[in-house]
């Protein structure tokens, strides 16, 4: 009777098939999926990704079953197999490896994303305060580059996986997913689910740190700024130019490099029809898939990596150092901007950190809870879209450079 | 004095009508950009003179959107 009801229902006789502290994790795992899908539902977290990857997550912890040769496993995805002729097996099997492996796990799906946020960015912005913006944005680096010191030195990591880790500091999903596919496949998966987590955390956890480190009466300083008439041709001019001088210079970040400007290039050039395909479609379905396949590879089996914990930490560390670093360059450009007799809210600061637009948009929101009339708006969203630059640009330093390292 | 939009958005209120006399830092209306509510301050005392937006209009950064004088 016992045997037959175990066969009725794997999904829960696998609970007492494996390991207690597996199957620990895996009721943690279904618990925090829930959720993390619920505080999607209340926006507490970020919805387009939390939702799908909650929902996922509790999904692929609830239905596993026995495979063949009494393994246990689930049918969404299995990302451990390497051989090509096993793969195109377990492909018509597992129902999401195909989006996985044609999408997820060659970086694709990172530049789909990216195209969307390009589409979705305003250049002119930058031109409004460029030196600002760019000073703004390395110092929001910071995380990225202390991380990568403190993974080696405190940690005792390879430089490959401390670079993946530390690449979190920039803040950019997509950045993250590509450089740990490069540098650390072996990590891709924990170090993808945790920079998506925390990415969502900023918007709980940044408001403390501007009001740690930004002084009240300088928070609702309002800036008057001309966003500068610059023509559609010039600005298209200019896309096309940075992009193609970035390529060159970054050869390995090329893909997402690329990514991101098409999308802006397309904007200004007017192509509605390409605009909507990459904003409103592809964008969208990327990131829906995003956050499916993060939930199904959060399984108990890829938690209960040690390494985890340690990317734990350092994730945290990369982004609370970044924004730290912006901040402080924000300060830097308000001291700068007062000696010339200008306004300069040093909040725009964490808009450096360049997760595309919720940093500015945190801006916006400290600002006017002290002044109500501020709009910093305009250049927060200049720093971020340099923000993103400069990931792109540390990311390329670090596929390119790491190997030196070590 | 022309009131001008700072951000590219749609405006979502108008508060005043010309005529009305408005003292500075009033709420004159609320623009709203990356959906985000953004009030239009009034920066002078004075008379609605123009309201050259509707709600749902959208501008472009640098539009006048009233005059006050």
């Amino acid at each position: 009777m016992t045997e037959l009801l175990a066969q009725l229902f794997p999904g829960i006789s696998t609970f007492f098939a494996m390991e207690p502290a597996v199957a620990i994790a895996r009721i943690v795992l279904i618990v925090l999926g829930f959720f993390l899908a619920y505080f999607g539902f209340k926006r507490t977290l970020e919805p387009l990704i939390m939702v799908p990857m909650g929902i996922a997550m509790m999904s692929v912890n609830a239905g596993m079953l026995f495979l063949s040769a009494g393994t246990v496993g689930n049918m969404f995805v299995d990302p451990l197999i390497s051989d090509a002729v096993e793969l195109v097996n377990i492909m018509q099997i597992n129902f999401l490896q195909p989006i996985y492996n044609l999408t997820f796990s060659n970086g694709l799906i990172a530049c789909l994303v990216f195209m969307g946020i390009g589409a979705r960015s305003e250049i002119s912005y930058l031109l409004a305060k460029p030196w600002s913006s760019i000073v703004i944005a390395i110092c929001a680096e910071l995380g990225t580059f202390a991380t990568l010191v403190i993974g080696v030195w405190a940690f005792g990591l390879a430089p490959q996986a401390a670079a993946a880790v530390a690449t979190i500091g920039g803040a950019d999903g997509p950045m993250v997913l590509f450089t740990s596919l490069m540098l650390a496949p072996e990590l891709f998966v924990p170090i993808s689910i945790i920079a998506y987590l925390y990415l969502s955390l900023t918007y709980g956890g940044y408001p403390f740190l501007i009001k740690a480190i930004i002084p009240k009466k300088y928070r609702g300083i309002d800036m008057y700024v001309e966003v500068p008439e610059v023509s559609q041709k010039s600005k298209f001019i200019f896309i096309v130019v940075t992009c193609f001088l970035l390529c060159l210079l970054l050869p390995v970040a090329a893909p997402l490099i690329f990514s991101f400007f098409i999308g802006m290039a397309v904007k200004e050039a007017e192509i509605n029809k390409y605009t909507e395909l990459l904003e409103e479609g592809l964008s969208y379905f990327a990131t829906f898939f995003l956050g499916v396949i993060l939930g199904v590879l959060c399984e108990a089996s890829t938690i209960l990596n040690p390494t985890v914990l340690v990317i734990l930490v350092l994730g945290i560390l990369a982004l609370a150092i970044s924004a730290i670093g912006g901040l402080l360059g924000g300060l830097l450009m308000y001291w700068i901007h007062k000696r010339r007799g200008e306004d300069f809210n040093p909040v725009i600061g964490v808009a450096g950190v360049s997760c595309v637009p919720s940093t500015a948009k945190l801006a916006q929101h400290a600002a006017m809870d002290e002044n109500p009339f501020a709009m910093i708006l305009p250049v927060a969203m200049g720093a971020n879209i340099s923000g993103v630059i400069t990931s792109a640009i540390a990311a390329g330093i670090f596929v390119s450079t790491i190997h030196l390292i070590g | 004095m022309e009131i001008k939009a700072r951000i590219p958005g749609t405006v979502v209120a108008v508060n005043v009508q010309v005529g009305d006399s408005v003292k500075t830092r009033a709420v004159l209306g609320v623009m709203e950009a990356m959906k985000m509510e953004q009030p239009i301050a009034c920066p002078v005392d004075g008379t609605v003179k123009e309201i050259r937006v509707n709600v749902g209009d959208k501008v472009k950064p640098g539009a006048v959107l009233m005059v006050v004088e």
